[in-house]
């Protein structure tokens, strides 16, 4: 039941018994309207009958005046006679206006006017006798005179009687109106109080109705509202993220178990406050504090995913990953902003140990022909030590010794080439590129050539940038030999170092690896450089490229993969783009290069 | 007795430059090449007594030149350096004996001339 419904049962509730009782009102009037039209009928007839009795004393009053006088001839005994003579024109008048609707009785009052008019007849010409003083009566006239009256009298009774039972009549029909009307009155009073009873018992069962269910209904919304905020608890303390839910102004809401821990502040604490004071956060690099907590609502804000560092209470430092979300209001008003994030100090850890031992694999591998780089020259430096141990020639003792020192030289440089992947000084320095290729070249030159793979080098001159050399010794010696790799047996690799001026326009060095190798498949593309995936089987450990490129981002750098369109060169083409500033250019704008346009279209 | 003649084939221009100059020393005539095709071409035209050889190479590695060898003189003795420490089975099976690099000239020397003087008797490097 709706409010509209619920009201509509309100107004009839209250209107039924109005209209009820007014219907009942109307029928009482129009019955009280008859009975006293009734009333008044009787009361016309009552008139009527006492006019006639009038009318019959006045007659017989007439006769006993006549009488009188005829019998003692005294003049006052007449008088009766002529009082009533006057008053009895009055009253019969007085009937016929009475009776005027009335044609019977009309007609009867007229027959007793006329029967009346001729015992007057009669009684003036007898009273014409008395006075001419005949004193014995003519007794023809008399016995005239007798009947005349007899019929007046006969007429007025008759008349009299009509009107009598008429009222009897009357009498009867209003007995029985007032009969009629309490019985209305009494059944329709019942049906009323029936028929609202009913009513107003079924609406009220509608409504007690409707209210039990708008209660039930609230209990299992009650309950609803229970469970799913049990949900909710139960979610948000078995998530692994750290959650923190601020209000419009920034105030702490809710915190879960996790973002509890690693700010060091209870939700008790925490409850109320700014959450700039239970969530204290600094730059990774800088140190500094961040400020400005605002701008992650704004998920376009690169900064909302950068790395920083969380303070906790208790001072511990925590590397976290974080990302915040407006909440919205039912008019889509922010009503306060979620903020998750979540501890990556052991991520980071993992990927540095990776790091490291990828750093480590790197040189593990090349060491088998290290090793056989270095033995080269030892076999023609222990050769030399026996021709030199019976030679007395001093001009070839000296040769020997030339030779001695050129072998030993190429050792050297093996060496340092090699404890350049692992030596790395504190802060970038200035790398000229083509040193560092033909470095990497020197220790990968056996690997290629047991490969036969013939190397095409296009170093440009006075190529450098900013960098760490062992790192960017890592990403090249990776990069060369997953070209060699590709291209197989017999292959070709070409590497082209120049001058390069991306699509920021800011100056650095490309460096551009081709192999004849198959390319890359459209299925791998996408996986490329991702940790451990790997297209070698046993052979590769899969980090090769995610740490290459996790080094050109240090860089500040750009290192992308696509099939060559060369058709010396048909495989694959890796471009590294490392801007001159080196590392300081990735600290100034990084977020600038990610999603701009390929190097490849630069 | 005339000097048995050696064929070395090394890619590295110096130390083959270098093993020659001991060898000659010992005695030996010594031919070289610096990559197994032209090692081949050298071994079908002149007359070898034994075959020094290096392992890595661009293009055929030893094994692969050392393969061939053995088809073409099964009786050949070949000596197969190596800056590796352990060569593979089948190299190891084609070829007469190994040496690693870095040995020394001393133990070259030896094995060779231990390969010559088990050789001898079959009637081909004695008779020099």
């Amino acid at each position: 039941m709706n409010l509209h419904q619920f009201r509509q049962i309100l107004v009839t509730t209250v209107l039924l018994p109005l209209v009820l009782l007014l219907l009942l009102a109307l029928v009482l009037a129009w019955q009280f309207q008859r009975t006293l039209r009734e009333q008044r009928r009787i009361d016309h007839t009552d008139r009527i009958t006492a006019l006639l009795n009038e009318l019959e004393r006045l007659v017989v009053d007439q006769e006993t005046g006549l009488r009188g006088y005829q019998l003692t001839h005294d003049p006052t005994t007449l008088e009766p006679y002529q009082n009533a003579e006057g008053a009895l024109h009055g009253t019969l008048d007085r009937l016929l206006y009475l009776v005027r609707d009335d044609p019977d009785q009309f007609m009867r009052l007229r027959q007793i006017r006329d029967s009346h008019e001729q015992w007057m007849g009669f009684a003036g010409k007898a009273l014409d006798n008395l006075r001419a003083g005949k004193i014995f009566g003519d007794t023809a006239l008399d016995l005239n005179g007798g009947q005349l009256m007899a019929t007046l009298r006969t007429r007025i009774g008759a008349m009299t009687q009509i009107e009598v039972k008429r009222r009897d009549e009357e009498v009867e029909s209003t007995n029985s109106q007032v009969r009629t009307l309490m019985a209305i009155l009494i059944l329709s009073s019942i049906g009323t109080g029936i028929v609202l009873g009913i009513y107003t018992q079924r609406n009220m069962r509608k409504v007690s109705g409707a209210f039990r269910a708008s209660l039930e209904e609230a209990h299992e919304r009650a309950d609803e509202l229970i469970e799913s905020r049990q949900w909710l608890q139960t979610t948000l303390e078995s998530v692994g993220d750290a959650l923190i839910a601020c209000n419009h102004q920034r105030r702490v809401e809710l915190m879960n178990p996790v973002a509890q821990h690693l700010t060091g502040w209870t939700l008790e604490d925490a409850k109320g406050r700014r959450l700039e004071t239970v969530f204290r956060t600094i730059d990774e690099e800088t140190r500094e504090e961040v400020k400005n907590l605002g701008s992650w609502a704004d998920p376009k804000d690169p900064a909302a995913t950068n790395h920083s560092l969380l303070l906790s209470k208790d001072g511990t430092e925590y590397l976290i990953d974080q990302s915040a979300a407006p909440i919205r209001d039912a008019k889509g008003e922010v009503a306060g902003v979620v903020l998750v994030f979540r501890d990556v100090t052991d991520l980071r850890r993992r990927d540095e140990a990776l790091m490291a031992h990828e750093k480590l694999a790197v040189a593990g591998r090349l060491s088998a022909s290290i090793a056989h780089e270095i033995h080269n020259p030892l076999d023609s430096v222990a050769n030399l030590h026996y021709l030199m141990a019976n030679e007395t020639d001093a001009v070839l003792l000296q040769r020997y010794l030339a030779m001695a020192q050129q072998e030993l030289n190429r050792t050297l440089q093996i060496s340092r080439a090699m404890l350049g992947l692992y030596r790395e000084p504190k802060a970038p320095v200035e790398v000229d590129l083509r040193e560092l290729l033909e470095s990497v070249l020197l220790l990968l030159d056996r690997q290629l050539k047991d490969q036969s793979i013939a190397i095409d080098r296009r170093l440009g001159d006075g190529v450098s940038v900013q960098g760490f050399p062992g790192e960017l010794r890592q990403v090249f010696t990776n990069l060369i030999t997953n070209a060699g790799e590709a291209s197989g047996r017999g292959g070709r690799v070409q590497i082209l170092v120049e001058s390069s001026f991306p699509a920021d326009s800011r100056p650095g060095a490309l460096v551009t690896i081709t192999d004849s190798g198959p390319g890359i498949e459209e299925a791998h593309q996408a996986k490329l450089f991702k940790p451990f995936f790997t297209t070698k089987g046993e052979q590769g450990t899969g980090l090769g490229l995610w740490v290459s490129r996790g080094i050109v981002e240090k860089h500040g750098g750009i290192i992308e993969l696509t099939n060559s369109t060369d058709p010396i060169f048909p495989g694959a083409a890796v471009r590294v783009y490392l801007p001159a500033l080196g590392p300081a250019a990735a600290m100034a704008g990084a977020g600038n290069y990610r999603g701009q346009q390929p190097l490849s279209q630069a | 007795m005339s000097r048995p003649v050696i064929l070395c084939i090394d890619d590295e221009d110096l130390g083959l430059e270098i093993r020659k100059m001991v060898l000659e020393r010992e005695g030996f005539s010594v031919l070289t090449a610096k990559d197994g095709v032209s090692g081949l071409s050298i071994f079908d035209t002149e007359e070898i007594d034994a075959v020094v050889l290096d392992y890595a190479m661009p293009g055929m590695d030893g094994g692969q030149v050392a393969a061939i060898l053995r088809k073409r003189k099964p009786h050949m003795p070949i000596l197969m350096l190596s800056a590796y420490v352990a060569l593979p089975e089948e190299v190891m099976r084609v070829v007469s004996v190994s040496a690693t690099k870095g040995d020394g000239a001393f133990t070259l020397v030896e094995k060779l001339k231990g390969l010559l003087q088990t050789n001898a008797p079959d009637g081909r490097g004695g008779s020099r």
